[in-house]
């Protein structure tokens, strides 16, 4: 179980992350939504370990996560950011195998090898294997770099807005394997997304972040509801049931300094 | 073939690229110990491999060889290696394939600290430094190199260690450093002058063997200890984040291979004066042959480097004896062409 008590983070003076809790448990998808500047990556840098918590605790199966140490805690907590670009050319079996270092201390084993194989077979990227990260498409990165947070097989993983700039077909089967990793295999799997009807229909829960504090967490319909994207995001929606999923439509901003914009423009 | 046999296979072959440019290297070496204004046959190398091993006395040219011609090549060497493999840690750092020893200021650092030697030291005790205060000019370069190198790292550390920060820091702190140099000379005495001039230039004039038996155990370790930090660095290619996320501690990573590559760089400068482009242009062509691994690049950029250096330092000896050239006018006059060239052909985008 990996859960945040009570955690805040202070930047430059600055409150980015407000007593927030949350429980995230296994064999489900979190999002963590909320408009721009809200705080969303800040909460998963904190669970990744990157920021330092100002006060408060992100724990790992009852154990403070500062208390682990970072070879461990890279075995359990696995992290896939937003765009990766290597600073050298690089290829995507040289890539993914990097997320074996927790367990590779100098030569490369027939094990490690394998795990990247198939691992690479597992996400139909092998016939890239041998190609420059800099040859392939966005979406073909974003899926080397999943594959590369898979190599170092933990239980929680960790993404950062991983459909930003994927083309519709990407970003599907992006977080299909998300999916399928809590679904199937039982992980923890929490990602930031942008994209509302998306969160809803990928998550089992989801997280609202809003000005740095949680705004409310709970099921895709409990959270995305008219009266919470009015306060959040400022705007007035219609939400309808989908053949797919939950379908969010903006109709009109809500004017700011508290007075709201009651018109609802039926779509109909 | 299954795709991890292929990865195997290719570490089998870098491994064989490796023993490939070890040969080369000690074909270097039999070739640049007979070229020379004394030059000899393989089969005087023979016998004067055959005295050293008897203990038998040397004849003329072997004495040559042994004190003169040997250490320079020993030295040459050395400081080939040394700014190659400084090169590969602050590109691999900085994550910017223009970080070099020069970009980071050590160079510039050294630079001051020897024109502050040579120029007081030759005032205050009158004696001729470059033959004389080695120690004090090498020890004077040292100091100031590392100091630039901290300079520039404390800039970029108060800026929250951006690569960007101190890439210009380095700009910056390096121009400092030179109009100090430049302050120097202008206010020089004619002998001083032309002792710093000749320490800028670089060569291998100082190579003794006392100072190689300091140098070499000193680079030979430091080069084992950043060897040894290849998956780290490897990791932060992608960025700190994702190296951190696999278990790199990324705060103190930069900053062992930070001063470690920084003294490598700045001891053996210390001893040769500025010789440019080694450690900027060894690391690139290394890349183009055996790949980013660092577990690989880090001893075949040492190889080319060391190979360069010995090719420059013999054609600096021989191409006009037997008037000798400095070297460091050889590796920037071969080197900064072969450099654009690189650029012209490059294959993959190395500089995106």
């Amino acid at each position: 179980m990996f859960e945040v008590k009570d955690l805040s983070c202070r930047r430059s003076g600055k409150d980015i992350l407000l007593n927030a809790s949350a429980t995230f448990y296994e064999g489900e998808v979190t999002a963590i939504i909320g408009p721009n500047g809200a705080g969303k990556t800040t909460l998963l840098k904190c669970l990744a370990g990157f920021l330092k918590p100002s006060r408060g605790e992100v724990m790992l199966n009852g154990k403070p996560l500062s208390s682990i140490s970072l070879k461990d805690r890279a075995r359990k907590i696995s992290f896939v950011p937003q765009a990766t670009s290597p600073a050298f050319p690089l290829t995507v079996f040289e890539m993914v195998m990097h997320g074996r270092r927790p367990y590779v201390n100098w030569g490369i084993g027939k094990k490690d090898r394998r795990i990247v194989t198939n691992l690479l077979k597992k996400l139909h990227i092998e016939e890239l294997s041998g190609c420059f990260l800099d040859e392939i498409s966005g979406g073909q990165k974003q899926k080397a770099a999943i594959a590369r947070a898979l190599a170092q097989q933990t239980e929680v993983i960790l993404l950062d807005e991983p459909t930003s700039a994927l083309d519709i077909r990407y970003e599907y089967e992006v977080l299909q394997i998300g999916r399928d990793l809590a679904k199937k295999e039982g992980r923890t799997v929490i990602m930031v997304l942008h994209d509302l009807e998306l969160a809803a229909r990928f998550s089992d829960r989801i997280v609202l972040v809003d000005n740095g504090r949680i705004f409310c967490r709970g099921k895709p319909d409990e959270v995305m509801t008219q009266e919470h994207l009015r306060k959040v995001y400022e705007v007035n929606t219609v939400i309808e049931q989908g053949t797919a999923g939950m379908k969010v439509t903006v109709t009109s901003p809500v004017k700011r300094g508290g007075e709201i914009n009651e018109t609802v423009i039926d779509n109909s | 073939m299954e795709r991890g046999d292929h990865y195997f296979f290719e570490t089998k072959k870098k491994i064989f690229q490796l023993t490939v440019l070890f040969l080369c290297l000690i074909g270097t070496i039999v070739l640049s110990v007979r070229l020379g204004t004394v030059s000899m046959t393989v089969a005087e190398q023979a016998s004067m491999v055959l005295q050293l091993l008897t203990g038998e006395a040397f004849s003329t040219n072997s004495y040559i060889v042994f004190h003169i011609r040997l250490p320079r090549i020993v030295m040459a060497i050395i400081t080939g290696m040394a700014l190659a493999c400084a090169g590969v840690i602050m590109q691999a750092l900085l994550r910017n394939p223009l970080a070099s020893p020069f970009t980071l200021g050590v160079s510039s650092g050294a630079a001051f600290g020897a024109a502050l030697a040579i120029v007081l030291g030759a005032g205050v005790f009158g004696i001729n430094v470059v033959t004389g205060g080695q120690w004090l000019i090498a020890a004077n370069a040292f100091i100031f190199g590392c100091l630039a190198v901290f300079a520039v790292y404390g800039i970029a550390q108060i800026r929250k260690g951006s690569t960007t920060v101190l890439l210009l820091a380095g700009v910056a702190i390096g121009q400092l450093f030179s109009a100090g140099v430049s302050a120097i000379q202008y206010f020089s005495s004619n002998a001083a002058l032309k002792d710093l001039i000749v320490w800028l230039m670089g060569g291998f004039w100082g190579a003794e063997w006392q100072v190689i038996q300091f140098l070499l155990p000193l680079t030979v370790i430091v080069f084992l200890f950043l060897w040894k930090l290849s998956w780290d660095l490897n990791t932060l290619s992608s960025g700190e984040e994702v190296a951190s996320s696999l278990g790199v501690n990324v705060r103190r990573l930069r900053l062992t291979a930070l001063v470690l590559s920084t003294l490598l760089a700045s001891s053996t400068i210390a001893f040769t004066g500025i010789i440019g482009f080694i450690g900027l242009v060894a690391p690139h062509i290394s890349r183009m042959i055996i790949g980013t691994d660092n577990r690989f690049l880090l001893p075949c950029s040492c190889l080319i480097g060391a190979i360069l250096l010995l090719l420059s330092d013999t054609v600096a000896r021989t191409v006009l004896s037997p008037v000798e050239i400095p070297v460091g006018i050889i590796t920037s006059l071969l080197g900064a062409p072969f450099f654009i060239y690189l650029l012209l052909r490059k294959q993959k985008d190395y500089w995106s």
